[in-house]
């Protein structure tokens, strides 16, 4: 259906490019051994696959784990190119868990272990989602006792029922794990998504060891017949087209619809649980978010509205749907009233936009407006909710440096970005929207940012290798400690002063017993302005523990290193106040040059 | 039996009483296997034959894989988001017309629509929206408008079906008159099934994340015969499956990876997202991505060797297990050549994709080759890893990276579209070359890929008509078939691309590579037919198009008004009406798929096709036939011994009975 195929359609788009590649000498060629076993017991792994990469070699694709990456940014493209080095053609272990790759160019390799049932891990790697540790490769030398020991995943396994005992079918079950982003915000990540059969039936197997909450069903943000059609269509993908019990509710472990309530799983090495069995109503009792639009520059309902909810709980919004809700399909012009039905108890985000209508023979961007609204449901129709929307509007701004910018880079080529802070709207709408937020700077150091939408936001600096922002204003008033409240007009618009130096930090990080740690991690955190994640830096040890962080803001700072940390898992508060009187304090001013030492923070009951 | 017949007639002598009226009235029961009544199915009224003014032309010729119903609801959205699309610079002017064209559709007198995979479709009207059957398993429809009619059934764990179906293909047409009362429908609901089983490697081990399909052989609307896929799903850790839900039938198994199915990107970046559109099941970075050859069952390697399944009504049938072997990989290597120097090109763009024959699975197979390792030097490209199938190879030589990368959300409408054209034509003359690799059971050396520019083929249209030339010409799609290039080949920018007919009748097709085409004219105006199409003096229409792409004479396409219609009847042996009858009209020259007929004969046996292309055909019905099945060459064999010749005139108008083939023939 051709029709269909304009519907947003999702695609990843992957171009590959190709760097020139140089000729390779013949040189003595080295070797390379070693076991794998299994963590704990020490036995053997046998068939587990080693891929060894070539530093320098073809670059890694990364796997994002957890939430698929639905979309690119229009103009973005996923860059898998390969440098020119050949591949190395992965090895199986023996049945003693044995490996040899008998005929390697010198060079320095990284290796990675894989084997099914076994958590997927780097050799030498110190922090999940770590570098390993690199291995080099001398010709006309052995390289022996290359050892790694594999943790054994998890399975999870149970049966979805009805309150009247029916299997729930077609329901996707998926594990939720509780993290950080990059951007310092919570978020909870999904690890996998299953989907029940006829029998209600549901298998998560080969899972990384961890606390997961799990969550079934689907949101139930509004009754959307493109959402309803998407939903059949996938219900029909599986069930031959014939037609399948629909279900409407979500829960989590052990049969709640809140997180707050919920459960977490927690799955050791090895487990197999097999029972984590839910009950839940297939259709539970909904209800309506029912309320107004208006124009906050008329005072009047637009002629035109996208009215959504957005979900605020967790692993429910991660599948995309939002992206196919059409315009208008909520909201009534005549009367500037909309109505979104089908809403279990919870928290919600009401957004409103508004695209005006292009005048003719007018050039320039459309003008978009948007508001949005927290709103909880529990136990009865909200009615009366009122979204005023503001015009979206320009920033101009001037961006001054100081000090030399790198050698190769001019100010046409920085870039500056608005990050949303807390639950912008922008956040909520998805990628479109919040690619508005990008702009280049001019040779004299303007630039403009339109089209922003009103809310609270910070500034950020992309393509500046080293430096760090020194001073933001909006309309004169600081902007770098407080967020900019943007409600779609400014006077003066921005002021950003990037400095490019900044201080220092050399150092070397050790355990209890004194010994350097070589691959591990270095987190420099500062003591105010935490939801400022760019003030967050982090270095990686080399192979004599030690290393370095430059272009770091003055201020105050704490130096932190735990043995066992999530990624990004240092913007957990919890972790901080737990580890706050460990870290080594720092104080950076511009010219700062510190040699701080490190200990390393042991894992919790670790041995 | 008798039992469930009597049950039958007392359920139907309960359905409510239909007062006189000048519309009509439909009522009839929904039972189970045993007779006994279904309640809760739901039941719709399909309107066949309605006009739904310029869209049925832009539809026109459109397949949908399977069924899909699309609620006027979801319709208007289509509709409004493509004009707010429009208005925003996102599409290309030559939308207006299928903009329009939607908008045009009544939505208001419209409850949904169901687009059939041979392409007909049926409107359930907003005056008659679906009903679901009362505890005595009853429905009625009163107040109905005159016409024909499918009815189709929905059930929670019975197979979504139509009145009088007997194939994939679909029921029969319930022809209403004005005043009647048709009461006796009785519709017996097929319970759904299931099949499930365990994948183990040669090894004896479980084989995890191995793709398992159900699927049956069927032609496609160009007369290829192709497997198409019921369902699909992947074992778990414990090497099970279990496909569910099933429309009782006939089916084959096959179980294994496409090439390139789990290797690198293919998969795993997507994974949760195809997990739920595609229903592939879960996947997880904990384990080697494994790769297994085709099985088929009983456990054969050849598809034509493979054994259906029968699967009934409410079978749970298990132990559908089949054994797996690893793919072996091998090496694909060769040459990039850029044809305006004859020397390799300093930089190159080169990758392997795996060519499927399944569209829908495009994501699924896709890309899998980033590590090319091209050497400027000599031109020589390797790819490792490959495993057993059919591939494309591409090579390009990339656009030289934008100075400032476009703020697409910054520009108006009209920038936006120029942009969007700027960079079709930047892609369009970019040198390109691809080729279809086929990888046995070795490593495939000598892959010669001459990079050039693609060309481009005008062409005007002439009408022939007493009417003068019609409206929405803007729908015509011109559109060559075949070609050198791969069918999926979306890394070189597909095959031509056909651009919009103008106003004055002139098109143009873009990035046409040096071939042998089939020219394919779809979206004609309501009554219009291809009458002539000539390449300079060659007949293109009947014969194939070759492009040289030296070549600068225009193509000359002759439509006319002058469409015949056929008018018939369907008779078994005994001189009884076929109600539901497959009738085909089947052109004499058999590489014309567009020219083929089908149409199904209503409850009493009649038919009728209209705009027909004037030319000699045989006409030949079956009392069951699958989609598309007429393609098949036992079929045709049938309709030359059991068909009638038929000779459509300019204009013409006949009326012709025709002798049914019946299932037992087959």
């Amino acid at each position: 259906m051709r029709i269909l195929t304009l519907a947003p359609l999702v695609l990843v788009l992957v171009q590959i490019s190709q760097a020139p590649t140089q000729q390779q000498q013949q040189r003595p060629q080295g070797s390379l051994e070693g076991t794998v076993t299994r963590l704990g017991t020490g036995q053997p792994v046998p068939n587990a696959q080693l891929r060894l990469t070539r530093r320098g070699g073809p670059a890694q694709i990364p796997v994002a784990a957890g939430v698929p990456q639905i979309a690119l940014p229009p103009g973005q493209v996923l860059q898998g190119g390969a440098r020119g080095l050949p591949p190395v053609v992965p090895v199986t272990t023996d049945d003693r868990g044995r490996f040899t790759f008998p005929s390697l160019d010198e060079g320095t390799y990284t290796l990675q272990a894989l084997a099914n049932g076994y958590v997927i891990q780097p050799y030498g790697q110190r922090f999940p989602n770590g570098p390993g540790t690199p291995i080099t490769v001398t010709g006309g030398q052995a390289t022996k006792d290359i050892n790694i020991s594999l943790t054994p995943t998890a399975n999870v396994s149970g049966r979805l029922r009805d309150t009247n005992d029916a299997p729930l079918i077609n329901v996707p079950v998926q594990l939720l794990r509780y993290s950080y982003d990059g951007a310092g915000n919570r978020t909870y990540q999904s690890v996998g998504v299953s989907q029940t059969n006829d029998r209600g039936e549901y298998r998560l197997y080969w899972v990384t060891p961890g606390r997961y909450y799990l969550l079934a069903g689907r949101p139930t943000t509004g009754e959307n017949p493109l959402t309803a059609l998407y939903l059949a269509e996938l219900g029909a993908l599986k069930a031959n087209g014939n037609e399948v019990p629909a279900v409407t509710g979500y829960a989590f472990y052990p049969g709640v619809t809140e997180i707050a309530n919920a459960r977490t799983i927690d799955l050791q090495p090895g487990a197999d649980l097999q029972t984590v069995d839910l009950v839940f109503s297939s259709k539970p009792k909904t209800y309506s978010i029912r309320g107004k639009v208006i124009d906050s520059r008329t005072g009047q309902p637009p002629p035109r509205a996208n009215v959504i909810v957005a979900t605020q709980t967790p692993g429910l919004s991660s599948i995309g749907i939002d992206e196919l809700v059409g315009p208008g399909s909520n909201y009534t012009a005549a009367t500037g009233t909309f109505e979104i039905s089908g809403l279990m108890p919870g928290l919600y985000t009401v957004v409103a936009t508004v695209m005006d209508a292009p005048v003719p023979g007018r050039a320039g961007p459309l003008t978009r407006s948007s508001g949005s609204l927290p709103v909880a449901v529990s136990s009865a129709d909200v009615d009366g909710v009122s979204v005023a929307v503001l015009p979206a509007g320009s920033i101009p701004g001037r961006l001054r440096v100081e000090g030399q910018l790198p050698q190769g880079l001019t100010l046409e080529r920085v870039r500056l970005r608005l990050v949303p802070v807390g639950a912008a709207p922008a956040q909520t709408i998805g990628i479109a929207l919040a690619a508005n937020s990008i702009v280049q700077v001019a040779a004299d150091g303007t630039f403009r940012l339109n089209a922003v939408m009103p809310g609270d936001y910070r500034v950020e600096m992309i393509g500046v290798g080293t430096g760090f922002l020194k001073e933001v204003r909006f309309d004169g008033a600081d902007a770098l400690n407080v967020p900019i409240r943007f409600s779609g007009s400014t006077n003066n618009g921005l002021d950003v002063v990037f400095a490019t130096s900044g201080g220092r930090i050399d150092g070397a990080l050790t355990d209890a017993r004194a010994q350097v740690l070589p691959s591990s991690r270095v987190i420099l955190i500062p003591d105010r302005n935490r939801y400022r994640s760019d003030l967050f830096k982090t270095a990686t040890t080399d192979q004599n523990g030690r290393f370095t962080l430059t272009a770091v803001p003055p201020g105050d700072y704490k130096l932190f290193a735990w043995e066992s940390i999530e990624e990004f898992g240092w913007f957990d508060p919890d972790v901080l106040s737990r580890a706050e009187t460990r870290g080594r304090a720092v104080h950076v001013t511009e010219t700062s040059n510190e040699t701080v030492d490190v200990r390393i923070i042991p894992a919790e009951g670790s041995r | 039996m008798m039992l469930h017949g009597a049950l039958i007639a007392l359920l139907l002598q309960a359905a409510p009483a239909q007062a006189p009226d000048p519309k009509a009235s439909v009522a009839g029961v929904v039972v189970n296997a045993n007779g006994e009544p279904l309640p809760n199915v739901r039941v719709s009224l399909g309107k066949m034959n309605v006009n739904l003014g310029p869209f049925m032309q832009m539809i026109v010729g459109e397949r949908p894989p399977t069924e899909m119903t699309l609620p006027a609801e979801a319709f208007k959205m289509i509709a409004e988001e493509m004009a707010g699309e429009a208005q925003a610079g996102g599409l290309p002017p030559e939308f207006a017309d299928q903009i329009a064209a939607v908008k045009a559709v009544p939505v208001a007198d419209i409850h949904e629509i169901v687009f059939s995979p041979n392409g007909s479709m049926v409107v359930v009207p907003k005056s008659q929206p679906p009903v679901f059957t009362d505890d005595r398993g009853r429905f009625a429809f009163s107040n109905v408008d005159p016409g024909s009619y499918k009815i189709m059934f929905s059930g929670t764990g019975f197979a979504r079906q139509e009145y009088g179906q007997r194939t994939a293909g679909g029921g029969v047409p319930v022809a209403l008159l004005a005043g009647q009362a048709k009461t006796d429908i009785v519709m017996r609901m097929l319970t759904v099934a299931s099949v499930s089983g365990r994948i183990r490697d040669n090894a004896g081990q479980p084989a995890t994340a191995v793709t398992v399909q159900l699927f049956r052989f069927s032609y496609d609307e160009t007369g290829q015969r192709k497997v198409q896929r019921v369902t699909s799903t992947r074992t778990d850790d414990r090497g099970e499956y279990r496909m569910y839900y099933l429309t009782p039938g006939s089916y084959y198994v096959s179980a294994g990876n496409q090439p390139g199915e789990n290797q690198q990107l293919g998969v795993s970046g997507i994974a949760g997202l195809e997990a739920l559109m595609f229903g592939a099941g879960y996947s997880t970075a904990n384990r080697i991505a494994q790769n297994y050859t085709t099985t088929y069952y009983p456990g054969v390697a050849d598809e034509n060797s493979a054994r259906p399944i029968d699967v009934q009504p409410g079978a749970d049938l298990r132990g559908i297990d089949l054994l797996v072997s690893p793919q072996q990989s091998y090496r694909v290597r060769g040459r990039v050549v850029d044809s305006r120097t004859g020397q390799p090109p300093p930089t190159a763009s080169v990758s392997i994709n795996v060519q499927t024959p399944d569209p829908s699975s495009i994501l699924l197979g896709g890309f899998l080759g980033a590590a090319s390792n091209y050497r400027p030097a000599d031109g020589s490209f390797e790819f490792q890893n490959v495993s057993a199938g059919t591939y494309t190879v591409s090579a390009s030589i990339p656009n030289p990276p934008q100075q400032r990368p476009v703020d697409f959300n910054n520009l108006s409408p009209a920038e936006r579209q120029a942009y969007s054209q700027s960079l079709q034509a930047a892609e369009l003359a970019r040198p390109k070359a691809s080729v279809t690799a086929k990888v046995v059971n070795g490593d495939v050396d000598g892959v010669l890929l001459t990079l050039g520019v693609s060309g481009s083929l005008t062409g005007r249209i002439r009408v022939e008509s007493a009417a003068g030339a019609p409206a929405g010409l803007g729908f015509v799609r011109v559109q060559l078939r075949g070609g050198p290039g791969p069918a999926n080949d979306i890394l070189s920018g597909g095959g031509p691309q056909s651009r919009p007919v103008t106003a004055e009748g002139t098109f143009r097709i873009d990035n046409v590579w040096p071939g042998e085409y089939r020219l394919l004219v779809g979206g004609l105006p309501q009554g219009f037919y291809v009458k002539e199409a000539r390449l300079g003096e060659t007949d293109v229409l009947n014969g194939p198009l070759g492009f040289t792409g030296a070549d600068l004479r225009a193509l000359d396409l002759l439509i006319s008004s002058n469409v015949g219609t056929l008018d018939g009847a369907t008779v078994d042996a005994a001189g009884q009406p076929m109600p539901g009858a497959q009738v085909v009209l089947i052109p004499t020259n058999r590489e014309r798929a567009e020219l083929f007929r089908p149409v199904v004969a209503d409850l009493n046996g009649r038919f009728s096709i209209s705009n027909i292309a004037p030319g000699e055909y045989t006409l030949a019905a079956w009392e069951a036939l699958e989609p598309n099945a007429f393609f098949d060459p036992n079929a045709i064999r049938q309709a030359e011994s059991a068909g009638k010749a038929v000779r459509i005139g300019e204009g013409s108008s006949q009326n012709v009975s025709v002798s049914g083939i019946p299932v037992t023939a087959r």
